[in-house]
C-alpha cells in the first residue's frame, strides 16, 4: 500500500468508532426531549387504551438499550422512521428536500472559492495598498454580517423595490435561486479571502519564496510557480471542513427565503417536535461532519506529501 | 465602535426616550421621524429605545458566552497540551469533531432538548464554540511545556495542576485575550440568528435577532424595522472583529484564527 492509501485507510478506521458514538449520544439526547410524541400526535380524545397501542406499534414501550438498537439497524440501512407529523418516511421527507438544499449550496461553495481565494491572495500580493484595504475592508464588512440579516436586505432592495427577484420561495426558476445563492455566498467569498489571504501573507514571507525572487526568477513564476501551492493547500482543505457549516447555514437561509430544503424542513420539524426528523437531520450532518473531517485529511496529505507520513505521537 | 456599542448599552436606561416594552397603539408601524427617531413597531413601541436595550443583551450575551467558551476551551487545550499521549489525543479527536459541527445545528438540538430561551441559547452556542481556544492553547502549551521555567518548576517538586494554573496559564493570556476578541462577535451573531429563528430570546426582551425576526414578517409595509437592529448588529460585529485583528497584531502576530 502507497502511504497515501495507508494513511486514507486510518483516518476512514478512526472515523468509524465517532460515527457510532456520535449516533448514541445524539439518540441518548433525542431520548431527553420534553413532550410525549404519542400525545402529540394522538388527540384529546383517544382512549387509554388506544395511546398504549399506539406507543407499543411505536416501539416506544421497549426499554432504551433496545430501542436504540432497532433505531441504529433501521438507520443502517437508511430507515429513519416515519415522521410524528405527516406521517411520511422521513427518508422520503429528506430525500425530496435535499436537491433543494444542493442546488443552493453547492453554487456557493463553487462561488466562494473560485472569487474568494483570488480575492485573498490579489489582497496578500498588494498588502498595504489600497487594494489590499478595498478588498479586506469590504470582506470584514460581510463577515461580520449576520447571513438572516443580509437576506432580509437584498430582499428589501431587489425583491421589494427594484422588483428584480422574487423574495421568496421557488416558484419563478432559475430568478429565484439568485437572492438566497447571494446571502450564501457573500459572507463565504469574505470568509476564504482573509484566509487566502493570511496563509498567502505567510508563505511569501518564508525562505524559500525569498531565495526564488533571489534567483531573479520572473514574479509570476516566483508568486504561481512557488507561493500559490502552497497559499491554496490550507485554503482547499478549509473547503472541506466547511461544507457542514454551509449545510448548516441553510437553517437560517432557507428559513428566512421559505426555500423548501433540508435546513428549512429542520427547522419546521423542531417547531413542531418531529423528533423522528430531527434525528435523521442531525444525524446526517453529524455523519457529514465526520466524513468531511477524513475528506479534508485525506485531500490535505494528497495536495502535501510531507503530511501522509505521521511522526509518531502525533 | 466598540465603545461606542459599550456606552450605549450601559447608558441604556438615560438615552432611550422610552421603555422598551411600552405599546403604544395608536402609533403603530411608524417610519423613522424626529418624534420617533427609528420609527415604531407593530405594537406601537420605539424602535430606538428596544435597539438602545438590546445593545445590552448583545454585550452581555456575547461576554457570557465568550466567557463560558474560555473557561471549557482554555482548561482543555492546556490539559490537552500538557500531557501528551491518550489524554491529548482524546481531547484532540472531540475537539475536531466539535469544531467541524455547524454551530446552529448542535445549538438547534440542544434548543429542541431544554426549550427555547435566551439561556438555553447561550448555553447551547457556548457548549459548540469551544474548540478555537482549545486549540490555541494545546499548541502555545506544546511549545512552552520543555522550557527552562517549566522544567525548573517541575525540578522543585511543583505539582502538574500548579504547573499548569501558575506558569503556563499566565503565558497565554494574550492569546486568550485575542481568541475572545475574534469569538465574541461570532457569539453575538449565533445567538441573535436563534434569536431570529424564536428558539432565543422571548418577547418583549428587545434582543436584536427578535427585533429582526419582527422586521423580518412587516418587511413589505416597515421596512426600517428590518434595517436598523442589522446596522448595530454589523457595527459591533465589525468592531469586535477589527479590535481583534488589531490586538493580535499587537500582542501575538503569529496566531491564527
Amino acid at each position: 500500500m502507497s502511504a497515501l492509501a495507508r494513511y486514507a485507510f486510518k483516518k476512514i478506521l478512526i472515523g468509524i468508532p465517532v460515527v457510532i458514538l456520535v449516533t448514541l449520544l445524539l439518540f441518548l439526547i433525542m431520548k431527553q426531549v420534553p413532550g410525549d410524541p404519542i400525545r402529540m400526535m394522538a388527540s384529546e380524545r383517544v382512549t387509554k387504551e388506544k395511546i398504549e397501542e399506539l406507543r407499543r406499534s411505536w416501539g416506544l414501550d421497549q426499554p432504551v438499550y433496545i430501542q436504540f438498537f432497532y433505531w441504529f439497524a433501521k438507520v443502517m440501512s437508511g430507515d429513519f422512521g416515519y415522521s410524528y407529523v405527516t406521517r411520511q418516511p422521513v427518508s422520503f421527507l429528506i430525500w425530496s428536500r435535499l436537491p433543494y438544499t444542493l442546488e443552493l449550496t453547492l453554487p456557493s461553495l463553487v462561488l466562494s472559492y473560485v472569487l474568494g481565494v483570488p480575492l485573498g491572495i490579489i489582497a496578500a500580493l498588494g498588502r498595504g495598498k489600497s487594494r489590499d484595504y478595498l478588498t479586506m475592508g469590504i470582506s470584514n464588512f460581510f463577515y461580520s454580517m449576520p447571513t438572516y440579516w443580509l437576506g432580509l436586505m437584498l430582499m428589501l432592495v431587489f425583491g421589494l423595490y427594484l422588483r428584480w427577484f422574487p423574495i421568496s420561495g421557488t416558484t419563478a426558476g432559475l430568478a429565484s435561486l439568485v437572492l438566497p445563492t447571494l446571502t450564501y455566498t457573500l459572507p463565504f467569498i469574505a470568509f476564504s479571502a482573509r484566509i487566502a489571504r493570511t496563509e498567502m501573507l505567510e508563505v511569501l514571507g518564508e525562505d524559500y519564496i525569498r531565495t526564488a525572487w533571489a534567483k531573479g526568477l520572473s514574479s509570476g513564476r516566483v508568486i504561481l510557480g512557488h507561493a500559490l501551492r502552497n497559499a491554496v493547500i490550507p485554503v482547499t482543505v478549509m473547503f472541506f471542513l466547511d461544507f457542514p457549516w454551509i449545510i448548516g447555514g441553510a437553517v437560517i437561509v432557507e428559513t428566512v427565503f421559505s426555500w423548501p430544503g433540508m435546513g428549512h424542513l429542520l427547522y419546521k420539524s423542531i417547531i413542531q417536535l418531529d423528533y423522528p426528523v430531527i434525528q435523521a437531520i442531525v444525524l446526517i450532518i453529524a455523519i457529514l461532519v465526520v466524513l468531511c473531517n477524513i475528506l479534508g485529511d485525506i485531500v490535505a496529505a494528497t495536495l502535501d506529501p510531507r503530511i501522509r507520513i505521521e511522526p509518531e505521537g502525533m | 465602535m466598540v465603545l461606542g456599542i459599550a456606552v450605549i448599552a450601559v447608558g441604556a436606561p438615560i438615552i432611550a426616550p422610552r421603555g422598551y416594552a411600552e405599546t403604544d397603539p395608536v402609533n403603530r408601524l411608524l417610519p423613522p421621524s424626529a418624534e420617533y427617531v427609528f420609527g415604531t413597531d407593530a405594537l406601537g413601541r420605539d424602535l430606538f429605545s428596544r435597539i438602545v436595550y438590546g445593545a445590552r443583551i448583545a454585550l452581555w450575551v456575547g461576554l457570557l458566552v465568550t466567557f463560558i467558551e474560555a473557561a471549557v476551551g482554555v482548561t482543555l487545550g492546556v490539559i490537552a497540551g500538557y500531557f501528551s499521549g491518550i489524554v491529548d489525543k482524546a481531547i484532540s479527536a472531540v475537539t475536531d469533531i466539535v469544531w467541524a459541527f455547524p454551530p446552529v445545528v448542535l445549538a438547534l438540538s440542544v434548543v429542541t432538548v431544554m426549550g427555547a430561551g435566551l439561556t438555553q441559547v447561550v448555553v447551547a452556542i457556548a457548549l459548540t464554540s469551544w474548540p478555537a481556544f482549545t486549540r490555541i492553547c494545546r499548541a502555545k502549551v506544546q511549545s512552552l511545556v520543555n522550557r527552562e521555567f517549566v522544567l525548573a518548576a517541575r525540578a522543585i517538586g511543583e505539582s502538574d495542576w500548579n504547573i499548569m494554573a501558575r506558569y503556563l496559564l499566565p503565558n497565554l493570556i494574550p492569546s486568550i485575550l485575542v481568541v475572545s476578541t475574534l469569538t465574541l462577535p461570532a457569539a453575538i451573531l449565533y445567538t441573535t440568528a436563534l434569536s431570529f429563528l424564536g428558539f432565543g430570546a422571548q418577547p418583549p426582551t428587545p434582543d436584536w435577532g427578535a427585533i429582526l425576526a419582527d422586521g423580518a414578517s412587516e418587511l413589505s409595509i416597515a421596512p426600517w424595522i428590518a434595517t436598523f437592529p442589522g446596522v448595530f448588529l454589523v457595527i459591533t460585529a465589525l468592531g469586535f472583529n477589527l479590535l481583534g485583528d488589531g490586538l493580535r497584531d499587537i500582542l501575538d502576530p503569529k496566531l491564527r484564527i
